[in-house]
């Protein structure tokens, strides 16, 4: 596990690095003033350095010139309240990683603390110190160092050492949504490095790791992905221990088809229920169980009001709604249709139906659906 | 850091000034920064800072988090007014003789909800 110095003669700077980095899972030491650190670091090597400035005894550029005449090259972030330019600049001479001026955001000092162990493993072990591989373990060397923007967009990234995880999910789950499978922490955080994910699975059982440290380093390097924990389906109330733990939600194993389904459905525009071409809405089959049908049509309903909406701002006055693959249910059918127009009115738009004999018998059933503009086609509703 | 976001509460009557944290900015152009608040503020503020309940708080952990706060504080009014002239050491002490005794001070008091903090100027060292 990779050890950190903090250098600060403040407790309370002390205290929120100490709680922001140990949620990493790195390994906290303190100093209150540079000299004190001096004779840490000749007991102990740590893996970084975060220094403050302005301090009793022996202040941060002081220490870290000493250091450095030692010949201790340890990477160095230094903590300061005032962008001093001669201060920085002197600091930046004697070999610091980054500096960060304080008050500072827990993103700001977890992501430049990972930069600057990332950069240390990168070297080759230029520094000698005998945590070196534990770095590279946990924070492994940038292959592109691209750009977010030029990464690789990638739906799904599960990490569980049993790799079958991954490929049962892959049979599961349609083709559309992509994903990607690894069975380390090292393996993850790699691509988490070069790739961008939607939603990342990590399994809570992992030998020598520790998942929710994982998770949190993950979630720095992909901000904006959805954290879901992967739990064996024996556990008792794993959903309420992991989101205390940061996780957004659990997903059980072995995997369960509706609860896969209802998974993808929070997390995943599910184009395959609804597709839309320009003013054209087209209804998905449905392939669950009957009991799931229900959620199916409610689905449906939302999805559309949502689009209809889209459809308003963009200053469309109509729209095609093709039902032809919609179950034939008489009483669910022409209710979703009556919603549907119902929907549709509130945003000006006037819907036009498309389906077969069959969908057209159901809708005659209701007064508000009989009435409505129907089609065989979608060729012939856009022409008409 | 805190989480809480704070604005001139121009309406708001001074609080009383449990706690006074103070540093120095010496040099060509030589100024003294003060942080005030009362005892319920300092707690909050804390509390807010370190992520802990209140209840866990000693007098010693607030004491730190204030000369902290005074310190970036006065790091940002350094910046504001450009002076090229080095942060001293923060330190803790009663804010109401300080102020009585040495002037003129400009105060200003600043709220987040029902927290308010007293941020003190003045153009010489104390």
């Amino acid at each position: 596990m990779p050890r950190i110095l903090t250098v600060d003669d403040s407790a309370t700077i002390r205290t929120i690095i100490s709680k922001n980095l140990s949620e990493l899972g790195f390994e906290i030491e303190h100093a209150e003033d540079g000299a004190q650190a001096l004779g840490k670091l000749e007991e102990i090597t740590v893996d970084l350095i975060l220094l403050d400035v302005t301090m009793p005894v022996m202040d941060g550029p002081t220490m870290l010139e000493k250091l450095r005449a030692t010949g201790n090259k340890t990477p160095v972030i230094m903590l300061t309240s005032e962008s001093k330019r001669s201060i920085v600049s002197g600091a930046v001479k004697l070999g610091i990683e980054d500096y960060i001026l304080k008050p500072f955001k827990p993103e700001e000092l977890r992501g430049k603390v990972l930069k600057a162990l990332r950069m240390d493993a990168a070297a080759g072990g230029a520094t000698n110190s005998p945590a070196d591989a534990a770095i590279a373990a946990v924070v492994p060397p940038t292959a592109s160092g691209g750009a977010a923007g030029a990464r690789q967009f990638i739906d799904v990234l599960v990490v569980d050492d049993m790799e079958n995880v991954h490929k049962k999910l892959r049979t599961l789950v349609p083709e559309t949504v992509s994903i990607n499978g690894c069975v380390s922490a090292r393996e993850a955080l790699q691509m988490c490095q070069e790739r961008v994910y939607r939603v990342v699975l990590v399994d809570l059982v992992m030998p020598d790791v520790n998942s929710v440290a994982l998770m949190n380093q993950l979630r720095v390097l992909q901000p904006h992905a959805a954290m879901v924990a992967l739990a064996l389906r024996t556990a008792n109330d794993i959903a309420t221990e992991v989101k205390s733990q940061g996780f957004h939600d659990v997903l059980m194993k072995p995997f369960d088809v509706d609860a896969l389904d209802e998974w993808r459905c929070k997390y995943f525009e599910v184009k395959d229920v609804l597709s839309v071409d320009d003013n054209v809405l087209s209804c998905g089959e449905f392939s669950g169980r009957q009991d799931k049908l229900d959620g199916y049509f409610s689905r449906l309903k939302n999805m559309c009001r949502d689009l209809f909406e889209k459809l308003a701002s963009a200053c469309y006055e109509d729209s095609i709604v093709d039902i032809t693959r919609v179950p034939l249910h008489l009483e669910k059918l022409p209710r979703l249709v009556m919603d549907m127009d119902n929907e549709a009115k509130k945003f000006g738009i006037a819907l036009r139906v498309v389906g077969n004999a069959d969908v057209k018998k159901a809708l005659n059933a209701l007064v508000e659906t009989a009435s409505l503009p129907f089609f065989a086609t979608v060729g012939e509703a856009k022409a008409a | 850091m805190l989480g809480l976001t704070f604005r001139p509460a121009l309406a708001a009557p001074r609080p009383a000034l449990w706690r006074t944290a103070m540093l120095q900015i010496p040099g060509a152009r030589p100024v003294t920064v003060a942080l005030s608040s009362d005892r319920a503020g300092c707690a909050a503020l804390a509390a807010a800072m370190l992520g802990m309940p209140e209840d866990d708080l000693d007098l010693a952990m607030i004491d730190d988090f204030l000369r902290e706060l005074v310190n970036m504080t006065a790091g940002q009014i350094k910046a504001e007014l450009s002076l090229d002239q080095a942060l001293g050491l923060p330190r803790v002490l009663d804010g109401e003789p300080m102020f009585a005794s040495a002037g003129p001070w400009s105060h200003v008091v600043l709220g987040a909800g029902a927290i308010h903090l007293v941020v003190s100027l003045v153009a010489r060292l104390i």
